[in-house]
């Protein structure tokens, strides 16, 4: 385990016990703080790797700044009632916090493998990341995906998990690779078989399925995420067929058969600049209609044939999204951006940096889903793996790989002062690198909008924790790091 | 959006000459769509913090005890009609039973498979596991032992459920069969 003395961040911090009597210890800072200013001379003060906040002034974050410079003046707490309240939460004088650094080394040895079926789509979205339908549709073989998933069941009989996992994804439509996904998906439960290993599937899909293939999935796949803008005429001037034709109809079929087999799936919504004013109401549509498990909401992508699209990563899309959290919570929902996520620490955003394994269709190893192509400008930083000939498994490019494994929030000299790091992650590293290029990371314009929605999060937790403060310490999602860091967003 | 370096450290923020006043704490409520703050002092709030953390120790003692009860993941619980016994099970292939709410471990009956999932039934003398070699077994609760062998299902069992009347056993298993 890393010490934290790259962030400059006191942490770790060897408790000093205060003693009770006619003289008192001075206390001592145990706590990673942030201190965030709020209207009215009011601060929000997070200590996020205790899960702890609460409201004060600045006579408070004075206090801890002093203390964190080693200072302590008594006659700011002549009854000594602040310094219980911060012991309590264990910023002062508490163990040791948990660093939430993990990473992986080695030969990659993943458990889990993303097919990228097919580059072929029966949509043209006018913001997709990939392009898709724009070039001559290559798909992915059996052989290919057998592959990968042999990999994958090799890798999880040593290190014996509850079970391995085969995600289909896209660069297209996956279902319209349909021979290879039924016949791959009964190879890896054949696998499972063999091996006494679980299975776990998903699928990401347009959602603009047949009735047999909505059965098969229905019947067969743990979860899906589907693509769904929300209201029809939102949803319509973006997600059209190849002919320039309407496909909300098709996508609502497709999620009440879901609905009436309380099958599990996500909702995944794309807001352009032109459509955050629909937000709200979008949202409400969908809780209003729907039952998912999560509806996750993200400013369109500038990649692809989103690449010129105007940006919606905007104050616009912050406060639309406020009010669409509003019109949620009336259904007893939440909506979620996918870099605001209190409640997770971790050094890392998504599975990138972790050895994710996505196959192409022509079977050549990616660690992002998003960059499905081996034309795209990153694909030297992204893909790191190839098919190793006729034998059966991959050599990999343990320099390329060991690059994306140092893509973490806490190498970050732009991220290190930043209160939400932790549950960020910092961020999707692909977007980074078509925002800022390949160098130092600089910032992004998700920064701002992942920051006030953890915000909001963390004053609703105090609200929700009966307002006065946010302890959530001692419960997993705080001490957990390791675990959560598993965590692998749709 | 600007890209501006977020800098949210206590020392930076330049404080208002009111920093030297009396620090001051401030309850949170939403009203509508807005928050709303009212001062409060530290005293109740300490008072309200260190019953939480309280709270929150005897929890954390009780996880920890369950966290040490098995060698390896904890698959199927169950608990008598009475809310008095507990039994664990797991990939350990090891069933545990405990007191409750003391949760003290009292007896260990060994398996010859990983155990997927339990219940008790209405009366509390049998316990019914779902085994991973697809197979039911039903055990005498008061000690463990293995009375009849279930078989039939061609994919470990991974639900099992007695009916009310402790007459009716129902397993569902990774072939996709619900055996009653």
């Amino acid at each position: 385990m890393e010490g934290p003395s790259g962030c400059g961040m006191p942490s770790a911090v060897q408790a000093v016990p205060a003693k009770e009597g006619a003289f008192r210890a001075a206390p001592s800072l145990s706590a990673e703080v942030y201190s965030l200013p709020l209207e009215g001379s009011r601060y929000l003060i997070y200590a996020p790797r205790r899960c702890a906040a609460f409201i004060a002034d600045a006579g408070v974050v004075r206090v801890l700044a002093d203390l964190e410079a080693g200072l302590w003046d008594e006659s700011a707490d002549p009854d000594g009632s602040l310094v219980k309240f911060l012991r309590s939460l264990e910023i002062l004088d508490g163990p040791p916090e948990i660093w939430p650094v993990t990473g992986c080394t080695g030969d990659p040895q993943p458990v889990c493998v993303t097919l990228l079926l097919t580059t072929a789509c029966n949509l043209r979205c006018t913001y997709c990341y990939a392009s898709a339908g724009e070039t001559p549709a290559r798909h992915m073989s059996l052989e290919t995906a057998r592959r990968g998933i042999d990999f994958v069941v090799s890798n999880a009989r040593k290190q014996k998990p509850p079970h391995f996992e085969v995600a289909y994804h896209g660069g297209g439509e996956p279902a319209l690779n349909w021979r290879v996904l039924t016949a791959s998906f009964d190879y890896a439960r054949q696998k499972a078989t063999q091996t006494g290993l679980g299975l776990r599937t998903s699928i990401a899909t347009n959602g603009v399925l047949t009735d047999h293939r909505i059965d098969w999935i229905i019947a067969n796949v743990s979860a899906a995420s589907v693509s769904f803008d929300g209201l029809p005429a939102v949803h319509d001037q973006l997600r059209v067929t190849k002919s320039g034709k309407a496909s909300s109809h098709r996508v609502i079929q497709t999620l009440r058969r879901f609905d009436q087999a309380h099958f599990r799936y996500g909702i995944r919504m794309t807001v352009t600049a032109a459509g955050i004013s629909a937000l709200p109401e979008s949202v409400e549509f969908i809780c209003a209609n729907f039952q998912p498990d999560s509806i996750q909401i993200e400013p369109v992508y500038l990649l692809g044939r989103g690449h010129g699209e105007a940006s919606a990563e905007s104050d616009e899309f912050i406060a639309a999204f406020r009010a669409a959290q509003q019109r949620a919570l009336h259904y007893g929902r939440r909506i979620a951006f996918s870099a605001a996520r209190l409640g997770t620490l971790t050094n890392h955003f998504c599975a990138a940096s972790r050895d994710s394994f996505c196959l192409t269709p022509d079977g050549n190893v990616t660690a992002c889903y998003e960059a499905c192509s081996e034309e795209s400008p990153w694909a030297s930083l992204l893909f790191y793996g190839w098919p190793d000939g006729q034998a059966g498994g991959y050599r990999f490019d343990l320099g390329r790989l060991n690059h994306l494994r140092s893509q973490t929030v806490d190498r970050r000299e732009h991220c290190r002062a930043c209160f939400a790091k932790w549950s960020c992650g910092g961020d999707c590293y692909y977007k980074s690198l078509v925002h800022n290029g390949p160098g130092e990371f600089a910032g992004a314009g998700r920064c701002r909008i992942a920051r006030e929605l953890t915000k909001d999060q963390i004053l609703a937790n105090i609200a929700g924790s009966g307002g006065l403060f946010w302890h959530n310490g001692r419960q997993p999602g705080c001490g957990q790091s390791a675990k959560l860091a598993e965590e692998k967003l749709p | 959006m600007k890209d501006e370096k977020p800098d949210d450290r206590l020392p930076v923020l330049d404080l208002p000459s009111t920093s030297k006043t009396e620090p001051g704490l401030y309850a949170l409520e939403r009203d509508g769509a807005r928050w709303r703050l009212s001062r409060r002092d530290f005293l109740t709030a300490s008072v309200a913090a260190a019953a939480a953390a309280a709270s929150q120790t005897a929890h954390a003692q009780v996880v920890c005890t369950s966290a040490l009860a098995h060698t390896s993941a904890v698959r199927a619980l169950a608990i008598t009609p009475d809310g008095r016994t507990l039994a664990s099970g797991g990939d350990d292939k090891i069933v545990k039973f405990w007191k409750v709410p003391q949760g003290a471990h009292y007896k260990s009956a060994p398996q010859a498979e990983v155990i997927w999932s339990s219940a008790i039934d209405p009366e509390g003398q049998l316990l019914v596991l779902g085994c991973g070699d697809k197979t039911v077994k039903l055990c005498s609760l008061s000690d463990g032992t293995v009375a009849k062998t279930l078989t039939g299902h061609a994919e470990p069992v991974y639900a099992v459920a007695i009916s009310s009347d402790g007459r009716l056993l129902a397993s569902d298993s990774g072939d996709r069969t619900i055996r009653l």
